[in-house]
């Protein structure tokens, strides 16, 4: 009797300090910190100024204030086409006169480090920030780079060789970003949407031809 | 049970603990004051004077607000890089190149929920500046390179493989060079359409890790908690550079 008494007071013990432990754990994790929060919110003296502003100088805050917000909504209004990709969703967005006019799937850098020896490697990774249509390309014909051939296990040929040079696998159009990357068409349409390039921006064929015509040759195409 | 309630071996230890958590508690809210004056007395707010002495009145507050508002973003346009912009007052968070909005995104809940709304002026003029990011830390890395040998590997380079890491919601906590914390929590949505957010969870999560890492913090960074759509959080997340600008209105 007396050893079952002991067990439920010692169980009774425990179960009350954790009971305790619990509340204050909470309390220290809920009441503290809104306890700093307002106490920095509120350690500021307001001063209490005129009791009213002159009806010019509230006229002149009113005017800057307009001016000022004008001239910010300028900043995202532009009439020009331009491009937008996002690189971690891969989709793109194109707008003309301020409307979006295109959006849909693309594909870009797989962001896979190949490497051959410690002098030679590539990540290959679509640049982000803001890029210009440098050219735009009708049937452009791809032009193998080393990677393409080290890809595959084979030995790079040297500049200028015929293997380097394909027909066919960009699509009817390509818009040149400058340093070798280009936005172009796709013979692999089921992996849009997917991040499986070696930098460039991938497109289906109409929404290629959609961006290839409302885009110019100095259009911006803002990758993030 | 009443008996044992009255017992005092029972008595004594219950109220020790207690006591000794009352005065932890105490301790605690001393410290955090404590943390609060050595953040202020570091940023030199002057908390003694108020810039206009107008900011009791209701539409000069917004005025200026609006005028800091809409210079800032004039600033940042400026910039190269890729800033967060996290607005508050339009329950937005956006990310932005020289001025062009790339990408916005509702904020589905946020706490506290009147984040910075009464701070005095000089207090909000400090946090609505563009601000640097001063230091990151993310559940997800950034970019994820994969490494791929060349030759042992021929053929499948191409092949997309499965992200494991981007199947976790986001969890991304960055504090500014002008002491403003922003922890943003990534929010999935289900196969009916809807988010189901468990930010009660969240913020007691976040909180503990804390507590565990420094239960008396010297310094004090007010910070606000969002919850955003998982997929376009990462996207602002792999978007916004780890020295990025950030700025912030309400």
């Amino acid at each position: 009797m007396k050893i079952t008494e002991r067990y439920t007071r010692i169980a009774s013990l425990t179960i009350f300090l954790a009971l305790i432990l619990t509340a204050f754990l909470i309390a220290s994790l809920t009441i503290v910190p809104s306890f700093q929060y307002n106490y920095f919110i509120r350690s500021e003296k307001i001063v209490s100024g005129a009791d009213s502003i002159p009806e010019p100088e509230l006229t002149a805050l009113k005017k800057k204030a307009e001016t000022l917000g004008r001239n910010a909504e300028k900043l995202s209004s532009s009439t020009n086409s331009f491009l937008i990709i996002n690189t971690s969703d891969n989709t793109f967005r194109l707008y003309k006169n301020r409307q979006m006019i295109g959006s849909g799937l693309c594909s870009t850098g797989s962001l896979i480090h190949l490497e051959v020896d410690s002098t030679r490697s590539w990540v290959f990774e679509t640049p982000r920030g803001v890029l210009q249509v440098r050219n735009k390309i009708v049937n452009p014909v791809w032009r193998k780079p080393d990677w393409a051939f080290i890809e595959e296990g084979l030995q790079p040929p040297p500049p200028g060789h015929p293997s380097r040079f394909e027909r066919g696998v960009l699509g009817d159009y390509a818009l040149d970003l400058g340093n070798g990357y280009l936005i172009h068409g796709t013979l692999y349409q089921r992996l849009l949407g997917r991040p499986v390039t070696h930098g460039c921006v991938r497109l289906n064929d109409s929404d290629l031809e959609l961006v290839y015509q409302t885009l110019n040759i100095g259009s911006k195409v803002y990758i993030y | 049970m009443k008996k044992i309630l009255s017992d005092r071996r029972f008595i004594v230890p219950a109220a020790s603990a207690f006591i000794l958590m009352m005065i932890f508690l105490v301790v605690q809210l001393v410290m955090s004051t404590r943390a609060v004056n050595a953040t202020l007395a570091g940023m030199a707010i002057d908390k003694e004077a108020s810039v206009s002495g107008r900011w009791n009145d209701h539409e000069i507050r917004r005025l200026q607000k609006d005028i800091i508002w809409f210079e800032q973003l004039l600033a940042l346009a400026k910039h190269d890089s890729i800033s967060l912009v996290v607005n508050l007052n339009d329950s937005v968070v956006q990310i932005s190149l020289r001025g062009l909005e790339l990408l916005q995104t509702k904020i589905l809940r946020q706490y506290p929920a009147n984040f910075m709304v009464s701070a005095g002026e000089a207090t909000w003029m400090h946090y609505s500046r563009i601000s640097q990011i001063k230091n990151e830390m993310a559940g997800i890395p950034k970019r994820q390179v994969k490494k791929v040998v060349a030759f042992a590997s021929a053929g499948n380079a191409h092949e997309p493989s499965e992200d494991q890491e981007n199947q976790r919601p986001l969890y991304w906590k960055i504090t500014t060079a002008g002491n403003l914390g922003v922890v943003i929590t990534g929010v999935k949505m289900s196969a009916d359409s809807t988010y189901v957010l468990q930010s009660g969870r969240d913020l007691l999560k976040y909180r503990a890790n804390e507590f565990l890492k420094d239960p008396f913090p010297s310094e004090y960074t007010p910070t606000v908690y969002l919850w955003l759509d998982d997929r376009d959080a990462k996207a602002i997340y792999k978007a916004v550079s780890s020295k990025g600008n950030v700025l912030f209105r309400n």
